[in-house]
């Protein structure tokens, strides 16, 4: 349940940057998250409603994005998906990767007035 | 109108954990954070590792629990530093609590500092400490599937650990799938197996922490 905690740091982090806009009140938060991180959207839209009342967030859907896992092989350079819990590189087979995109919790942006 | 933020959610825990890492390395201190399933046995496996090293370096060990103090309790007979952090329900500790850990410890007559994180394979993964290495532990009677279905603990641990190796005989655990599983997913860990109980295994998991503190003190 570390959902609260991060829902808790999205509503600081708009706050912020709505007053810093000058923003009367925020109408959506776009939120990329990658899918290594083990996020339930439902608890997380929940706990959203919930700490959100009586800001300038009170009308606010938070929308979530997943991105799918990326690996770059850097044996070969490949960027690959992968499959079946499979790591490596799917093409020449080098254990050493890199996650490139899967690890994201980020707030893309705000909407709002 | 559409305001662009692109800022990590965690910036704020990501950034306290940095400094509690630039803290431990100004003071040459190490610290490992361990991360499991509740009755996985970190606290049985650090009741075993204490006294193996406790003569080689000056341990320090900081016990979250989600509200007793009673893996602390275990461990005090080995008179060595222990801060409980009481996360009161939360499900993982953050950076910030362990700053103020550091606060309780003094840090300039420590060589290692041990964290017990809060008994969960899901939430304490998201959040930095600040720590040097993150060890996983997972126990046989977990099943052997576990890689796979958390894969961004064991993709991150630089150490793996797999406990109760004694229950082997009992349990329908693959270890060979396990295997697979864990090297398709993170071939460069570091990877022990033991049974911290009956006290089988050790030697080779205590051989790397003796080793990796020696590193620590190179230049």
């Amino acid at each position: 349940m570390h959902e609260l905690t991060i829902v808790e740091n999205i509503i600081r982090i708009t706050r912020q940057v709505a007053e810093e806009n000058k923003l009367n009140y925020i109408s959506t938060v776009n939120l990329d998250v990658g899918s290594m991180q083990h996020l339930n959207e439902e608890i997380m839209k929940h706990s959203f409603d919930v700490v959100k009342e009586g800001t300038l967030l009170a009308n606010a859907e938070l929308k979530v994005n997943r991105l799918p896992v990326k690996l770059k092989c850097n044996g070969c350079g490949l960027i690959f998906s992968p499959v079946n819990g499979k790591y490596f590189c799917s093409d020449c087979g080098d254990k050493d990767t890199s996650v490139v995109q899967g690890m994201e919790l980020i707030i893309r942006s705000i909407e709002g007035e | 109108m559409e305001i662009k933020v692109l800022k990590n959610v965690l910036d704020r825990n990501n950034d306290q954990a940095g400094v509690n890492r630039s803290f431990l390395a100004s003071r040459g201190v190490m610290m490992l954070n361990f991360i499991s399933s509740p009755g996985a046995g970190k606290t049985t496996i650090l009741e075993k590792t204490l006294p193996a090293i406790i003569k080689s370096m000056r341990i320090g060990v900081i016990e979250g629990d989600a509200y007793t103090s009673k893996d602390a309790q275990r461990l005090q007979k080995f008179d060595i530093p222990i801060v409980q952090i009481n996360t009161e329900g939360a499900c993982h500790l953050d950076s910030a609590s362990i700053s103020s850990a550091f606060k309780q410890l003094d840090l300039n007559l420590l060589d290692l500092i041990l964290v017990e994180n809060v008994g969960n394979l899901i939430c304490p993964t998201s959040f930095d400490l600040g720590e040097n290495y993150r060890v996983a532990v997972l126990s046989t009677t977990e099943g052997d599937d576990k890689p796979s279905k958390y894969p961004m603990l064991f993709r991150q641990a630089k150490v793996v650990i797999l406990n109760k190796t004694d229950l082997l005989p009992y349990i329908n655990f693959d270890r060979r799938s396990f295997l697979e599983d864990l090297d398709n997913l993170n071939p460069s860990v570091e990877y022990f197996e033991m049974s911290a109980t009956e006290g089988t295994g050790l030697d080779k998991w205590l051989d790397w922490l003796l080793k990796i503190r020696e590193k620590q003190h190179l230049p």
